[in-house]
Order: structure tokens, then sequence, then C-alpha cells
């Protein structure tokens, strides 16, 4: 029973250790933003990385929840003749709450992991203990330049997400179900507002985009230098990073108002 | 046996448990990462498997150091950068990433990087292990040369004792429980059973040679 | 750095396609208008609003021509409704505002009709007429009602 309660002390301890260490490093992942990446190169490879190399599987997933959100939503609206209201419903639901989210939780299964990856295999090599010894900081040297792209790649993916499922929907319920293609954008666009709405997104999936930069660049910066240790390191930001995004949704669709 | 954390700790790459580290009249034990930063200036390190940066290629990791800290205008580093692999026995291979490169070459690489600022004092870990013979050489006459035209104080770890005993001016042998510390022809007189045994057959083999050549060790390396 | 056309290419390809994403999701979607058209707003005040909410469109003739721009309580307790239409529009000063419903269920929008004045209203005046939201229960319960007295 004592060990059980230690034991739970413990974990609570080396919990709230574990955020004041990644305080720090965030803290100084932002000091590190004020001296200008050493090459642009490194910022364009990042971009690359963490938002080009996203582009497919999110359009492709987006494309595909529209379809989903389109095939459910106008079935179900057609049982109360409200088939007008599709547009309304996916615009809303798509722009506010499905998009950054499983925008975020794709970009961190695709690039939250293998940034944390890369960054741990350069630990494990001791890549990151070489430059320390060429006084070169790893945190302005390696992850400033993924963070940021990580920060700056999630916002345009998310556009890409909702544009690219708002089409889906359009495919199954205007070209498929027979909709008329005017009532289904009119609807979208009488129902979405940009200060509300399209802010709300832009907000939310900028700062999943800060969580995930930060949360990959730091899991690797700490990470054992061993293959298990980048294993793990790896798992462990896909895991904090999607809770982190669920939390934070709900914590910005709370302040923000429904 | 500690020997790479002996090495980070004078790099200050770690911190010891208790005691002192003094590199220069500097003591490094309590100091933050950034204030280890002029300490490191001059200190060149070797990493046992190089630690270059996997995504850049030779030019723009030996260039790396010489961009950070210094003005020098990309000719000027592409300049230097070939002077110095050339003294390191390699042409035109700037443009090839660490992964292009064989195991020797990489370690030669890494050499290029850690002498590339002309530091005072540099650190080798095993730089001789899983080398062929040749390049074994190669790298013990670099080291060598380094010490003997620049005056570097050149601290090498190394299971090669031969290579150690051709080399140093100074010995430390770690053991489990404590260390011995010496001249190589101090260890070779000595009739301590630990040290004799630490030798091991190649380094009993090479003393056995050099006393019948009677010809004391050439310069090599000083702690 | 080594250069790589091709990825910086495709890199700056990436943020060109996301910003028009974006571009599309703010400006058509959304609603933003950038260069701010010139807008003038008017006031109406209801005894019910029903249904109606903030940026429900404003029709003249089933066209839209603005949007709801607040919806307040005054000091007697009466719905006062923001509208922001397009300036340029001559309604005259005895054109009336009405809350009118799009189909049976549908939302609930603004409709102006024109009255017969010359003198037309200016930003910030007041609908003189205005006619409240019908709400379909009331409706209905009148109905029962009468049926019931005619019995």
């Amino acid at each position: 029973m004592t060990g059980a309660i230690r034991d739970l002390g413990t974990r609570s301890t080396s919990l709230v250790e574990g955020l004041g260490r990644i305080s720090n490093f965030g803290g100084a992942l932002v000091a590190s933003m004020l001296k200008p990446p050493s090459r642009f190169g490194f910022f364009v490879r990042a971009l690359y990385d963490a938002g080009v190399l996203s582009v497919a599987l999110v359009c492709l997933s987006g494309f595909t929840v529209g379809m989903v959100l389109g095939l459910q939503l106008y079935t179900t609206l057609a049982r109360f003749g409200a088939e007008e209201g599709l547009g309304a419903v996916v615009g809303l639901s798509l722009i506010r709450e499905l998009g950054p989210v499983l925008t975020g939780l794709l970009v961190t299964g695709r690039a939250g992991s293998a940034m944390t990856a890369e960054i741990g295999a350069m630990k494990a090599t001791e890549q990151l203990d070489g430059l320390r010894m060429m006084a070169i900081d790893p945190i302005h040297f390696v992850a400033m330049p993924r963070a940021i792209a990580l920060a700056i790649s999630m916002p345009l993916l998310n556009a890409l997400f909702i544009t690219l499922s708002f089409a889906g929907a359009y495919a199954v319920g205007v070209s498929l179900q027979g909709l008329d293609g005017g009532v289904y954008l009119s609807g979208l666009e009488n129902a979405v507002r940009f200060g509300e709405d399209v802010g709300q997104s832009l907000l939310k999936s900028c700062i999943f985009g800060i969580l995930l930069g930060l949360i990959a660049t730091y899991k690797g910066h700490t990470c054992a230098p061993d293959s298990a240790g980048v294993a793990r390191a790896t798992t462990s930001t896909v895991v904090t990073a999607s809770v982190c995004i669920l939390m934070a949704d709900y914590m910005i669709t709370a302040l923000w108002g429904v | 046996m500690g020997k790479s954390t002996l090495l980070r700790m004078i790099g200050g790459l770690q911190r010891p448990d208790s005691g002192a580290v003094v590199v220069a009249g500097h003591s490094l034990e309590k100091k933050t990462e950034k204030e280890l930063w002029p300490v490191r200036m001059g200190i060149g390190m070797l990493f046992q498997n190089g630690a270059l940066l996997d995504s850049m290629t030779v030019l723009e990791n030996i260039g790396s150091p010489l961009r950070e800290h210094t003005r020098m205008s990309s000719d000027e580093i592409r300049e230097r950068v070939a002077a110095v692999l050339s003294s390191v026995g390699l042409d035109n291979v700037e443009s090839l990433l660490p992964r292009h490169l064989s195991g020797g070459m990489l370690r030669r690489v890494a050499f290029a990087r850690a002498i590339v600022r002309e530091p005072d004092i540099l650190l080798c870990d095993e730089p001789f292990s899983g080398l062929d013979p040749l390049n074994v050489t190669r790298i013990e006459e670099l080291l060598m040369q380094l010490n003997r035209d620049l005056g570097l104080t050149v601290v090498v770890t190394s299971h090669h004792m031969a290579s150690s005993l051709r080399m140093a001016d100074q010995m430390i042998l770690l053991r489990n429980h404590g260390c011995t510390a010496g001249t190589p022809e101090a260890f070779a007189a000595s009739d301590d059973e630990q040290v004799t045994e630490f030798l091991g057959e190649d380094g009993r083999a090479y003393l056995a040679r050099l006393r019948e050549l009677q010809n004391g060790p050439t310069t090599g390396s000083r702690v | 750095m080594q250069s790589h056309p091709a990825r910086d290419l495709l890199v700056g390809l990436f943020v060109l396609v996301g910003l028009i994403a974006l571009g599309y999701l703010s400006l058509q979607v959304g609603g933003l208008e950038i260069a701010g058209a010139e807008r003038m707003v008017l006031q109406a005040t209801f005894d019910d609003i029903g249904g109606l909410s903030v940026r429900a469109p404003v029709r003249i003739a089933g066209v839209r021509v603005g949007q709801v721009a607040s919806i307040n309580l005054d000091e007697d307790l009466r719905a006062e409704v923001m509208l922001e239409v397009n300036s340029g529009l001559d309604l005259s000063i005895d054109s009336s505002a009405a809350i009118r419903t799009s189909g049976l269920l549908g939302d609930q929008f603004i409709s102006v009709e024109l009255g017969a004045e010359d003198a037309v209203m200016k930003e910030g005046e007041e609908f003189s007429f205005t006619e409240s939201a019908l709400s379909i229960d009331k409706l209905i319960g009148q109905f029962v009602h009468n049926a019931g007295v005619s019995d």
C-alpha cells in the first residue's frame, strides 16, 4: 500500500519534472529563434520534410473524410428533408473541429514522428554532441528550424485538408446524391464566418503546430542515445502530441466559445 | 572503462559526480552550456564514429565551425576546407555525403573537422578502432605531425597498446579500481603485474622489440 | 548548403497552394472582406426576432445585400438589430424590415421591403416599420384556438 502511494508520488514528481524540462527546452527554443537560422536551406529542408511530404496524405485524408461526411450527413439530413443543410454542417464541423484536429493527428504521425526519429538518431550517433563540441547550439542548429517548419506547415496543411474535404463532400453530396451545387456552396458560405470559424481553425492549427514542434524536437533531443531509445522517443512523440492536441482542442473550443 | 567518459568530461559534455575538471585554466564542472563555448572553441574533438552530420556534405560538415564562428566568405571556407582535407590525404570529396564514405575516409573527414579551426587541444576517442592497419598508421602519422608541427596537445584514448606506446609522451592506464600514470618508458620498465598484464601481448611484444633496438619512443601525444 | 532546385520548387509550391487554400477559406467561405467594401449600418427594432442570428442575410427582393451585424436588447427591452448593407442602395425612408423564414423550417433572414418616399436612408438611421418573426407554434396555437371557437 505504502509502495503504491510512494509510486504515485514518484510518478507525479517525475511528471512535474518533465513539464519543467520541456518548458525549459521551449524557452531555449524560443530564445534561439531570436537568431536567424544558420542557413536558410535548413529551414527549406525542414519545411520540405514537415510540409511537402505530408501534402499527399493530408489531401487524400481530407477528401476521404469529406466524402464520408457527405454520405452520412446527406442520408441523415434527407430523412428530415433538410439536405440543403449539408453545406452548413460540413463546413462548420470541418472548419472548427475536424480539420485542425485530424490534420494535427495526421501530421503528428507523418512528420512529428519522423522528426523525433531523425533528431534522436543524430543524438545516438553523437552528432548533437559533435555540434556542442564545435560550440554550436544544437537547439538553434537542429531543433529550431524544424519546430518553426512544423508551426508554419500545420495551418497550411489544415487549409488544404479542409478545402479538399469540401471537395469530397461536394463529390458525394452534389455529384452522386444530386444535391444542387449552388445550394451546397451557398449553405457553406452562409454558415461559415471568418472571425469565429476560420479564425478559430487557424488559431487551433497554429497552436497544434507549435505544440507538435516543441514535443517532437524535445523528445528527439532528450531520447536515450541508442536504437531502443529512439524508438521509445518516437512513440512517445506520437502519443504525447496526440493527447496534447486533443486536450488543447477542447480548451480552445471552450475558451473561444462554441 | 570510462575512456570516452573521461574525454567527454574534458570537453564539458558530461559533468563529474565529484572532483574537478580543469582545462587550460578553466574549471568546467560548474559552467553552464553557454559558458563552456569559449573553452570549446580551443578544443577539437574526434568522436569514435565521426559524429558527422549525415544530412550535410563533407564541405558543409567541415565548414560549419568556420561558418558559425568566423567571418570567412564561402570561397574562403571552401579553400580552407580543401586545404585541411588534403592535409589528411583526401581530395575531391567535398560534395559527398558521410554515408558515401568508407570508414577510414569518414574518420579522416571527422579529423579534418576537428582541426579545421586550429584548436589548442585535440581530443580523440578511439581513433584507431575498426580501421585497417594502413589507416591506423596514416592516422597515427597525422596525430604525430599535428603534435610536432602545430604544437597541439593531443589526448588519445585507445585500446591499441602498440600505437599508444609508439606515440605517447604520457600514458594513463584506466583500470577497474583507479589508474596508473607514467611515461611509456616507465611502463616498459615496470614490473608491476597489473601494468604488464594491461599492456597485453601487443604491447609487450612492441616493448621487447623496442628494447632490442635500443631506441626510445618518438615524440607523441602528451596529456 | 547543397542546392536542391526540385525540393526548393516543391516547398515553394506547397506554401503557395497552402496559402491559396487559406485564402479560399478566409475570403470565399469565411466572407472576410479585405478591401472593406463600402457598407452602411442601419438599425431596426423588433418585438420578437425569433431565431434570427448574427450574420443572417439581409435580402431585398430575395437578393442578398448585406447581413446582420449585431443583436442587442435596448432599454425598452426590444431587440435592436444592426444591419450591414451595401451602401449605394437607395432605400426610401419608409422602407420596412421584416424577419422571414426561408422555407418552412429554414434559416431566418431579414427582408427589406421598399417604401414610396423620395428621401433615402443614411448611415445609422432606423427603419420606421418592422415586422417581427412569425412563430410557427404561435400560429398553430392560434389556428387550433380559432378552430375550437368556430365549432
